[in-house]
């Protein structure tokens, strides 16, 4: 039989083999380097190319949708390092014992959890709203690569070489991370001018193209309006910048509270929306003018109903286990379950608009909520805010892919099925690792005071940055020190915002708020560029050179950051 | 009323954040400020919703330009999807004909944001919801055909042919 009339290779056994050992490899990987630099790297971009070249170049017989699958596979696995490595170590750094059985099993379920939350999603914000996913498209315009022309391979690669250049320059400390503008024009420290010299953050920036916007204008308002607002009126201390009082007592909670209230008033107004929506389709189905004949594109609402149902149980059955009382237990469960859903909901919104998640902000929202039903229990606050984590994480990762696969043509109920049948792997791979890395061996690194590296006190001790910070956060947390007031006041100026046509720019503005300004800065730059080109050249310019300039920025920053994380572990 | 929607929603919202950042974040000088910004809200969303792009010409232009845009892909699909693999038409030709399909589809999209105003949100979700899986099965194609797939290419094809199709029909059915 030859090529023309086989069966079009897509969910193969190869491609989830490969996919899972790749997604293994990455996540032991991104524990270590998240332990030790406290950030992790989009797995998806890097898992294309490496199965680009096995299953194409080594097997010389892969397809541009089975590739699809590999790298659907890969992310899927190593999505939940982060969400482990932020939450658990934070338990170990308190001397608070654990089941890492239980732990695995809270952070299993969270992930088939957000898979399921999401899953439903899929039509309304990638056919419906067509929100960007830039990683998806850069994931996308990898996998088109070879049927894409000589030309938009040359502009993919001149993007990706020159966002390699840059990072190597920032990395050797020949130009700085961020550029000071605030100090050039002569404005306060407080004020944060500065602009992101992450060229993957402006590649964002420019496939968002006039729709980010928003976002640029979030992080003004913070630090133009509020800020000197703040400073004039003796609320913060005018030295501040991010990271103290100006940060984590206005900005920070206000974010939060504008991404929940909007992405919760969003919900509520579209509901009319996407309820015509569907009873409309349904009979147009049935009279065979739906899509496929009427067959069904995605996985059906019993089998993720039934998912969900489970995953549940499991959550439930562990907070038994570990000591929760029945109705703390219960409560608790329905409580992590309805965040998850609107977490999720904000972080593949957040993710389609912009690139970047605010998941350490929600699990924290989580980790609080938990604390005040328990009344203070620690551990089962940890195992939800892991749950929370995790869930997040696919959320964005599972909406990521299927935007990839949308652009190649896979069919969504597959990617669905293997994102599902992955789930597992990475909470189990990710946990085992970070526990050996807790006790150390005799000359490896480790994180944990007992570890031969922490007690030589040698560079290979482990800080686990973003685990110690949730520490301490834990810490004020049970001491009672939140502004909930702030919190509720972010609530209703984000359902305000979303009253706009079109959802209103409520996410972008209160993820802006949350975020540092330079980053802000850089997206927004991203998408002036972007606006600047389709004026000047033209819609068709900007689509054909400009998206894979773009995804040229985004891959080579993800590509040179991991080969960096490498040598740090070396 | 969009102008003056805009500056009692920019304002409103900008009084809220300053009085949500200090000591008291909670306090009737919020409550106000929320309210003026929630008021400039609606009053944008309410003249948004009564605005067609050209008026009563501009609504009949765009119907038009849909059906038209649809009806085009809808043929073009039937067209190469019945093109036998021995007739002469290289894979190449194929690929270059998807293309300019896929052209097609970012100019039905970019009427999305009047289709929204003209037809209202519920039945653009429904006119998308078809016109996506044409267009994902055209992708499809466009990767079969790439990847040495005719059989598979055409069948896509197909598919997204019935896609737009599908698109066309909920159109003529709205737009009527």
């Amino acid at each position: 039989m030859n090529e023309a009339s086989r069966p079009y290779r897509e969910l193969t056994l190869s491609a989830v083999v490969f996919g899972t050992l790749l997604g293994v490899l990455m996540t032991a990987a991104f524990v270590y380097s998240g332990l030790k630099l406290g950030f992790t790297i989009g797995g998806s971009t890097i898992a294309a190319i490496l199965g680009f070249a096995f299953l194409r170049g080594v097997l010389r017989r892969g397809t541009i949708v089975e590739n699809n699958i590999n790298q659907t596979v890969a992310s899927a696995v190593n999505v939940s390092a982060a969400g482990i490595i932020f939450t658990v170590p934070s338990l170990l750094l308190m001397g608070h014992g654990f089941s890492p059985v239980a732990v695995t099993a809270v952070a299993v379920a969270g992930s088939v959890l957000g898979i399921v939350v999401i899953s439903p999603l899929r039509r309304r914000m990638i056919e419906v709203e067509r929100l960007r996913f830039p990683s998806g498209v850069a994931v996308a315009a990898v996998l088109r690569s070879p049927g894409s022309g000589r030309e938009q391979v040359v502009i993919l690669a001149s993007g990706c070489a020159l966002s390699v250049a840059v990072v190597v320059l920032v990395k050797a400390g020949l130009v700085p991370q961020d550029l000071p503008l605030g100090r050039w024009f002569g404005l306060p420290v407080y004020m944060n001018t500065s602009l992101s010299l992450s060229l993957m953050n402006i590649g964002a920036g420019m496939l968002a193209g006039r729709g980010g916007l928003p976002f640029m204008i979030g992080g003004m308002a913070a630090y133009w309006v509020i800020a000197p607002a703040a400073v004039a009126s003796g609320w913060v201390a005018p030295e501040g910048v991010p990271g103290n009082a100006l940060f984590a007592g206005i900005l920070r909670p206000l974010g939060i509270g504008i991404l929940v209230g909007s992405a919760l008033a969003g919900v509520a107004l579209s509901l009319p929306a996407l309820r015509g929506a569907v009873g409309r389709v349904g009979p147009l189905k049935r009279q065979g003018g739906g899509p496929r004949g009427g067959g069904r594109d995605g996985m059906g609402t019993a089998s993720l109903a039934l998912l969900f149902a489970a995953s549940l149980a499991v959550i439930f059955a562990v907070l038994l286990w570990q000591g929760s009382g029945v109705a703390v237990a219960a409560i608790l469960t329905a409580a992590g379950a309805l965040w998850i859903v609107i977490a999720g909901i904000i972080v593949a919104r957040c993710t389609g608009l912009t690139d970047i998640s605010p998941i350490s902000g929600l699990s924290f929202i989580g980790i609080a909520l938990a604390i005040f039903i328990t009344g203070g229990d620690v551990g089962a606050a940890v195992l939800v805010g892991a749950a929370v984590s995790v869930a997040s994480g696919q959320c964005a990762d599972m909406m990521q892919d299927l935007k990839t696969g949308y652009l190649v043509g896979s069919l969504p109920r597959r990617q669905q099925v293997v994102q599902l049948l992955s789930a597992w792997i990475g909470p189990v791979v990710a946990m085992a690792v970070m526990l050996l890395l807790w006790k150390g061996s005799g000359v490896g690194p480790g994180f944990g005071p007992e570890s031969a590296a922490c007690r030589a006190g040698s560079s290979e001790c482990l800080s686990a940055p973003q685990a110690d910070a949730l520490r301490v956060v834990l810490q004020g947390l049970v001491r009672g020190d939140m502004p909930l007031d702030r919190y509720a006041a972010g609530g209703v100026i984000g359902a305000v915002v979303s009253l706009l046509p079109g959802g209103g720019p409520g996410v972008l503005v209160g993820l802006a708020m949350y975020l540092p300004f330079p980053v802000t800065m850089g997206f927004g730059a991203g998408c002036l560029v972007t606006m600047a080109i389709t004026a000047v050249m033209g819609r068709g310019f900007s689509e054909e050179r400009g998206v894979p300039w773009a995804a040229g920025l985004i891959i080579g920053e993800a590509m040179a950051e991991i080969v960096y994380s490498l040598y740090m572990i070396l | 009323m969009k102008i003056a929607g805009y500056i009692l929603f920019v304002a409103g919202t900008m009084a809220a954040l300053i009085v949500a950042s200090s000591p008291r974040p909670l306090s009737a000088c919020f409550a106000a400020a929320a309210v003026i910004g929630a008021a400039g809200a609606l009053l944008v969303r309410l003249s948004c919703a009564h605005a067609v792009p050209g008026g009563r010409g501009g609504t009949e232009f765009l119907s038009r330009g849909m059906r038209e845009t649809a009806e085009e892909l809808h043929d073009s699909a039937v067209r190469l999807s019945e093109t036998p693999a021995g007739s002469g038409r290289s894979d190449a030709e194929m690929k270059e004909r998807i293309e300019e399909m896929m052209r097609l589809c970012d100019r039905f999209i970019d009427m999305r944001g009047a289709m929204l105003s003209s037809i209202g949100e519920a039945e653009t979700a429904e006119v998308l919801s078809h016109f996506s899986h044409g267009e994902r099965s055209l992708h499809r194609a466009w990767s079969a055909l790439v990847d040495g797939n005719r059989t598979e290419a055409e069948d896509s094809l197909r598919a997204a042919a019935r896609g737009f199709d599908g698109t066309l029909r909920t159109l003529v059915t709205l737009l009527a």
